[in-house]
């Protein structure tokens, strides 16, 4: 059986829309590290906020955002448990800021664009 | 929780080794915290079930592993473009010089038909050890490239001015040109085989060849007729490889025309193509064949003149037609622009 038109297009919607969060997904994380928090409630935090992200994708990321230096972590006993805490770094806090600044260039493009549509 | 002990060694078998016990440990510490809640909520311990579905969100094993890698590709996506392009371009010359040794072979072996069987069955071989030394140089590339400083990639010094004239052949199908050079080179390979093993042409009658003799002009024909061939297969070959040749392919295939309809009308003022030898008169074989064969022969270069004027005449029009046409206009518009 072929897929059918609607089909076809739901998933070309659901590529973009994966698309489009992606690119907004080291912005968030970031900006919700302003502030100390491990793994599981960093998670929650984005949850909360109407940004769920899957763990298997989140904890890599964080990973990978410490290997480039916008964070830094530490492992510090909460509740009876190990946990490892992430917070940015000095390099991560400018990084934010600059892509804030660009975040809101776009966002403002997007809207005046928008609005002629 | 013994499933999670049994999920983490799962994803540990998959996770970079310098960092393991690092991120199993985190791993655990934030699955436990999520086990936790999920109690709190229920107020009551996890079933099996449920804890099973706890591990099955967090992801499968291997994939949760393999996000963990800090690079997940042969060649990136900056060199991509040029490893593709290397391919479309490095196989089929390789295929074509492979071809063109091996077919040169057949002037100085007497098995001709093993060398046409083996020059064909290597092209697979070409095909792969080609793309495999091409993805092996750039994933080289991809690796070194990010670590050498001030180091560019030689494919990104292109100049605009530089790019090929716009192709007289606008209908220049790459499918269709592999197509026709496959054809053409076992074309070639057969008519080459032909002063080896005659029967490759005119089948069980070449036992009869003995009783017949052939005028000297035969062979100049047959020569300079391969080489037209050669030169005519060589040019739609390299026009594969190379883009920019593609401009000349009509014009060399005017040109085999051309050199074949002088050919065949200098092949015409033979007076006898074909007599009787010796042996076929002490054989008593009929005076009549010979002079049957003359006329046919005759007949059949009288046709082959006309036939390759007409496709002459036939270029030549679509080729001027194309030229007046308005697209081929403003490109050349462009050009001189």
């Amino acid at each position: 059986m072929t897929p059918s038109k609607s089909d076809n297009s739901n998933d070309v919607f659901e590529n973009l829309k994966l698309e489009l969060r992606r690119g907004c997904l080291v912005l968030a994380v970031l900006s919700q590290l302003t502030v100390e928090r491990y793994g599981y409630t960093l998670r929650q935090a984005l949850a909360e906020d109407n940004l769920a992200i899957d763990e298997s994708t989140l904890y890599p990321l964080l990973r990978r955002l410490e290997t480039q230096g916008l964070l830094l972590s530490e492992w510090r006993e909460e509740d009876k448990r190990n946990k490892r805490f992430y917070k940015l770094s000095p390099d991560g806090k400018k990084v934010l800021a600059q892509l804030l600044a660009e975040w809101q260039e776009l966002n403002k493009s997007l809207n005046r664009m928008l609005r002629e549509v | 929780m013994q499933l999670l002990d049994r999920y983490l060694q799962a994803v540990g078998n998959n996770l970079p080794q310098k960092k393991r016990d690092d991120i199993l440990r985190e791993l655990r510490a934030n699955i436990l915290e999520g086990v936790e809640d999920r109690e709190a909520e229920l107020g009551r311990p996890l079933t099996l079930e449920e804890e099973e579905a706890v591990l099955k969100q967090h992801g499968n094993p291997v994939v949760v592993g393999m996000r963990y890698w800090p690079k997940q590709y042969l060649i990136g996506p900056s060199l991509f473009p040029y490893y593709v392009y290397a391919l479309k371009t490095v196989i089929p010359l390789a295929v074509v010089i492979s071809c063109v040794v091996n077919l040169l072979a057949l002037t100085s072996k007497s098995v001709a038909l093993e060398v046409v069987l083996g020059v064909l069955f290597r092209v697979p071989w070409v095909i792969f050890m080609s793309a495999a030394w091409i993805t092996i140089v750039f994933s080289l590339l991809d690796f070194v490239h990010p670590h050498v400083p001030n180091c560019t990639i030689p494919f990104e010094g292109w100049q605009p001015r530089k790019l090929p004239p716009v192709s007289m052949d606008r209908n220049f199908s790459f499918t269709k040109t592999v197509f026709e050079v496959v054809v053409s080179a076992i074309g070639l390979a057969w008519l080459l085989s032909i002063p080896f093993v005659p029967w490759l042409m005119l089948g069980p009658a070449a036992s009869q060849m003995k009783y017949f003799r052939l005028a000297p002009e035969w062979l100049t024909f047959y020569w300079v007729f391969a080489a037209i061939l050669s030169v005519q297969w060589l040019s739609d070959a390299v026009t594969l490889a190379a883009p920019a040749w593609r401009r000349y392919r009509p014009f060399v295939g005017m040109l085999g025309r051309a050199a074949t309809a002088a050919l065949a009308s200098w092949m015409l003022k033979v007076p006898t193509f074909i007599w009787l030898s010796d042996l076929g008169r002490e054989a008593g074989k009929d005076a009549n064949i010979p002079l049957s064969l003359n006329m046919a022969l005759h007949m059949a270069f009288k046709v082959m003149v006309i036939i390759t004027i007409v496709q002459l005449a036939w270029e030549i029009v679509k080729m001027i037609t194309r030229r007046s046409s308005p697209g081929v206009q403003s490109s050349s518009t462009q050009n001189a622009l």
